[in-house]
């Protein structure tokens, strides 16, 4: 598989969370941006409103699927059912790109609905990136796997978060969409050097960047996105692009939804630094 | 657990878990506020919240969409808080599957109009897939039209409603009699008229049924609860939902 992604991303720079809140300005294509991120799983539903939404919101822009749900890390089988529940929904509306996380989200058949973290270790690469392998086969396209943020590490980890995404990327050759407040938030977490991290992922894998807000509870920052993004964020964005040069960016508020004029801020900043 | 955690800095490896912990009950309790909203309204906000992580406790997520996660709610809450919680409940489970449910055109109301007599008994009647029937003990219906406000959950005599898909994806209410609702209920389960037939001859007066049949659909297609009436159209070859 090459390194190709849809052409339409090149030119698709920034792009906004497609969420409750915004779809009447979104099915009407009033919100100036390059594309919608959309939470794959809150469409995969048999009919109703939010497939009626995606049809009108798609007559004005290019999405992004973003999954939640894939399981790439865990030890159950993957989900044949949602794997073909996602590609009809691929057929329907020809995203951009699809994205999952690096982590795991279930187990014995129980979905946690949350983002959990692997242990970094060899054999784990090989699990995951074979799994990625066979999703990207199943769909017959490359997905974009995302860095989490966490709040633990596994004690018997042997390698650096970062040494495990990129050996993952390599040996599934999957791109990355590389979250810098996710970054910033597991830093903090575990003590690293965000710049340490950026520096060393591979310019050519990086495809896609999240930016978003966190919250911080005694030690620990969280990703929660109920905030605008940060200043330490923002930072790191310029340096990202520095280092891979123009990547398609997205802007994720998943609570505490403000007014579209203050998410479009956020866009604006976005410009600002890409001009 | 905590015991593969790596130690750093003050968070002890049981503060780092216990974010995910939290984290777990928070965003299904959250789904569930958000799927159940009178239900939250008429239980408080406490109670609403035990009730939910309860429920996460007997009930773990087995689907990949959150959406799906309430699907046994409205029938835990029957047995394990009251009967009446179940009745609300279920009233928005059916709303959400009005939203997001099958796709379907409501058959022309003038549809019974283009068979004869002889042919009734061929007719195979499909339902629109988002028309759920209930059977209510309690005010529920009046509490879920009123949002909850001003108004107390209470037992009240056995009595049908039927809730479906109006306009814009909006959820419609109405009570439905017994006779209709014991014609519409079968046919839901027995789409070929002439097994519902027979089976609603086993409850009611044989001589009726013909009549309580033709009140019942007429009625049903006026309302857009009727998907297709074909004659023995064989219901294999349509998609399932
Ligand atoms: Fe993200």
């Amino acid at each position: 598989m090459s390194l190709a992604i849809n052409k339409e991303i090149v030119v698709a720079e920034i792009g906004l969370g497609l969420r409750p809140p915004v779809y009447a300005d979104a099915r009407s294509g009033e919100i100036p941006v390059d594309w919608l991120e959309l939470i794959t799983e809150n469409f995969m539903v048999p009919g109703g409103q939010p497939l009626a939404v995606l049809d009108d919101v798609r007559s004005h822009y290019p999405v992004a699927f973003h999954g939640v749900s894939m399981n790439l890390g865990g030890t159950d089988p993957l989900d044949e059912n949602y794997l073909k529940a996602l590609n009809d929904l691929v057929d329907r509306f020809e995203p951009l790109s699809l994205s999952d996380h690096l982590c795991w989200t279930r187990h014995g058949g129980h979905h946690l609905h949350d983002l959990l973290p692997l242990p970094y270790a060899e054999e784990v690469i090989v699990h995951v990136a074979d799994r990625i392998a066979q999703v990207q086969d199943t769909l017959g396209r490359q997905i974009l796997i995302e860095n989490l943020s966490s709040y633990a590490e596994f004690d018997w980890s042997s390698m650096k978060e970062w040494e495990f995404l990129i050996a993952v990327a390599e040996r599934a050759d999957c791109l990355l969409l590389l979250d810098l407040n996710n970054i910033v938030v597991s830093a903090h977490n575990h003590g690293f050097d965000p710049m340490t991290y950026l520096n060393a992922i591979p310019a050519e894998r990086v495809a896609q960047h999240h930016l978003a807000g966190h919250s911080t509870h005694s030690a620990l920052k969280i990703d929660t996105h109920d905030h605008p993004v940060s200043k330490d964020v923002w930072h790191l964005y310029d340096a990202a692009r520095t280092r891979y040069g123009p990547v398609p960016v997205c802007i994720e508020r998943d609570d505490n939804i403000p007014p579209l004029a203050e998410l479009l801020e956020e866009v604006e900043h976005v410009r600002q630094r890409a001009a | 657990m905590a015991g593969q955690v790596r130690s750093l800095g003050c968070t002890s490896p049981n503060d780092r878990l216990d974010v995910y912990r939290n984290a777990y009950f928070i965003r299904l309790e959250a789904a569930l506020a958000h799927d159940f909203p009178v239900t939250e309204k008429i239980l408080g906000k406490k109670n609403f919240a035990r009730c939910a992580a309860d429920y996460a406790l007997a009930n773990p997520s087995g689907s990949p969409s959150l959406r799906e996660f309430g699907h046994r709610f409205a029938n835990w809450l029957r047995a394990e808080e009251s009967p009446m919680l179940g009745d609300l409940a279920a009233i928005e489970w059916a709303a959400l599957n009005v939203f997001d449910g099958p796709d379907a055109n409501a058959a022309d109301a003038q549809r019974l109009h283009a068979f004869t007599p002889e042919e009734w008994p061929s007719l195979h009647i499909r339902l629109m897939p988002t028309l759920t029937l209930l059977t209510l003990g309690s005010n529920a219906d009046r509490v879920w039209l009123e949002k909850g406000e001003g108004i107390e959950l209470e037992a009240a005599p056995v009595h049908y409603i039927a809730i479906w898909r109006g306009e814009q994806y909006r959820p419609m209410l109405v009570g439905v009699d017994t006779d209709n609702h014991a014609v519409l209920d079968i046919i839901a389960r027995e789409p070929e008229l002439a097994v519902a037939s027979e089976r609603l001859a086993e409850e009611l007066d044989p001589a009726s049924v013909p009549r309580r049949i033709a009140t019942a659909l007429h009625r049903a297609l006026a309302h857009g609860w009727i998907a297709s009436i074909e004659i023995g159209h064989s219901f294999a070859d349509e998609p399932r939902y």
